[in-house]
């Protein structure tokens, strides 16, 4: 579970983020929807630890932030148009990240997961060969391999082609008991795989039922 | 050893590290053709000394640009952020990533200069030890810069802040350490010569310089005035390997101290 209490970030004079509070209950899929700027990676870099909390608390599990190395254990966390290293194969880039984790290497779940993002039979091509559907797929295997029971998806369809983001929401609806966070501009990806909305604005969050955020996009509330 | 697969992996596939031993390679090559007139004996000599000064002057540019883009290319490849939120602090990525950039940038140098000794053999009457101390100050400068490439990667948050660091500090080693030491030359004493020499061999290039050409025995250091005796306080060797520390250590806590994340 994610849990966030007044969190405020500000870049110089400028109030990105403004006593904002925010829970992400266990197996919620969480959209975080706001405008550019709106400050959405700036709370995704606070929850993240790449950016000091200077006011407020973040809890993760009911663990504080202090606790810097439980988190990368319970986070899973995939950047929005990351490349990874092009000139290594899709299956050298994951076996790079996951000898980077203290837990034994385990090949057969390299492979189920590289099999199940469709990707097992690309495995050895350079990724500068990768589509962005491609790509995109690569990273999310990456960040199941971690099997962290959060995650955090920053635009996982940014830029992908219809037919990939459907891919790749088909590979989301497959995970299951996963508490996601995920950034989108999308309605229709939210509405597909989303069970709440968190919306981001002036520097505050509100959080509705994603059937309450569609019908207020309709009413043109939001 | 994760990192250096993985670093060894990307270099070989890149043009970088191919180009930089390319131009070792043939500057070595040719300073070797133009030395084929020299004597049997002092030929050995001069080639390494002429082929120091011809390394010397690029060589640390190829290396600050080598260093400084490897890191930034984590940040721009967001694998940097991936990381620094699984296992990894920014203490024990440049720590391992720096590892891994010299030893990939460090064996293929090596091994070519291994292969050299062939011609050499062949040409000169090859003294070994000298040849090693050729190649410790070689490799050492190479250390030295290739760590300051890396700071400068760390601290960079675009490609035009890295061409522009890495010319300015490539310029200062170059000339104008060399101009401000000159300039308070005329104030230098019996009681301060200790401090100025400190200051001069702050300066890999001159630390460098002073340790082989000394080692290779073309300076002696049993005639020297007082004066030359307090500057020299120290053996060029100690010298040179406390400016390798002292760049290695400074550029890597540096990188650690002011890095940034963002790249674009």
């Amino acid at each position: 579970m994610i849990d966030v209490q007044n969190l405020t970030q500000s870049y110089g004079k400028k109030t990105v983020l403004n006593q904002v509070s925010l829970s992400v209950n266990e197996n919620e899929v969480c959209a975080l929807v706001g405008r550019n700027g709106a400050g959405k990676s700036t709370f995704i870099s606070s929850l993240l630890g790449l950016l000091p909390v200077k006011t407020g608390t973040i809890k993760i599990n009911g663990k504080e932030r202090s606790k810097k190395q439980h988190w990368e254990n319970e986070i899973a966390y995939l950047p929005e148009k990351f490349m990874l290293y092009p000139s290594l194969t899709g299956y050298e880039n994951m076996l790079f990240f996951a000898k980077t984790s203290q837990k034994p290497l385990n090949e057969a779940k390299m492979k189920e997961i590289l099999t199940w993002v469709r990707l097992w039979e690309d495995k050895d091509a350079p990724i500068k060969g990768y589509s962005k559907g491609m790509l995109q797929r690569l990273g999310l295997a990456i960040t199941f391999y971690q099997d962290c029971d959060m995650i955090i998806l920053d635009e996982p369809t940014s830029g992908i082609d219809p037919i990939g983001r459907n891919e790749i929401h088909e590979i989301l609806k497959g995970l299951t008991n996963k508490t996601i966070l995920l950034s989108s501009h999308h309605l229709d990806e939210i509405k597909q795989l989303c069970t709440h909305v968190a919306y981001l604005d002036k520097g505050k969050i509100t959080k509705y039922p994603v059937e309450d955020f569609i019908q207020l996009q309709h009413l043109g509330g939001r | 050893m994760n990192y250096i697969w993985k670093e060894w992996k990307e270099s070989v596939r890149s043009k970088g590290l191919w180009l930089s031993l390319g131009i070792m390679i043939i500057v070595s090559l040719l300073m070797l053709s133009r030395s084929s007139d020299f004597s049997l004996d002092q030929g050995f000599y001069l080639l390494l000394v002429n082929l120091f000064e011809g390394l010397i002057y690029f060589v640390p540019i190829l290396c600050l640009f080598l260093g400084a883009f490897s890191i930034f290319q984590e940040k721009e490849q967001k694998t940097l952020v991936m990381l620094l939120t699984r296992q990894e602090s920014t203490l024990s990525f440049l720590g391992k990533k720096s590892l891994a950039i010299q030893l990939v940038l460090l064996a293929p140098i090596f091994v070519w200069f291994f292969i050299y000794l062939i011609p050499l053999k062949m040409n000169f009457i090859v003294d070994l030890h000298h040849y090693f101390l050729f190649l410790v100050a070689l490799l050492g400068f190479i250390l030295v810069f290739t760590q300051i490439g890396v700071f400068i990667g760390s601290i960079s948050t675009s490609r035009m802040q890295i061409t522009g660091i890495a010319v300015v500090v490539w310029f200062y080693f170059f000339f104008l350490h060399d101009f401000i030491l000159l300039s308070v030359l005329p104030t230098i004493t019996h009681d301060n010569v200790q401090l100025f020499s400190v200051a001069y061999f702050l300066n890999p290039i001159q630390a460098v310089r002073m340790f082989l050409e000394s080692g290779l025995g073309l300076y002696s250091f049993g005639n020297m005035s007082r004066l030359l005796e307090s500057f020299m306080w120290l053996s060029p060797s100690i010298f040179f390997g406390v400016n390798l520390l002292f760049w290695i250590g400074v550029s890597f806590a540096l990188a650690v101290l002011l890095h940034r994340k963002e790249g674009s």
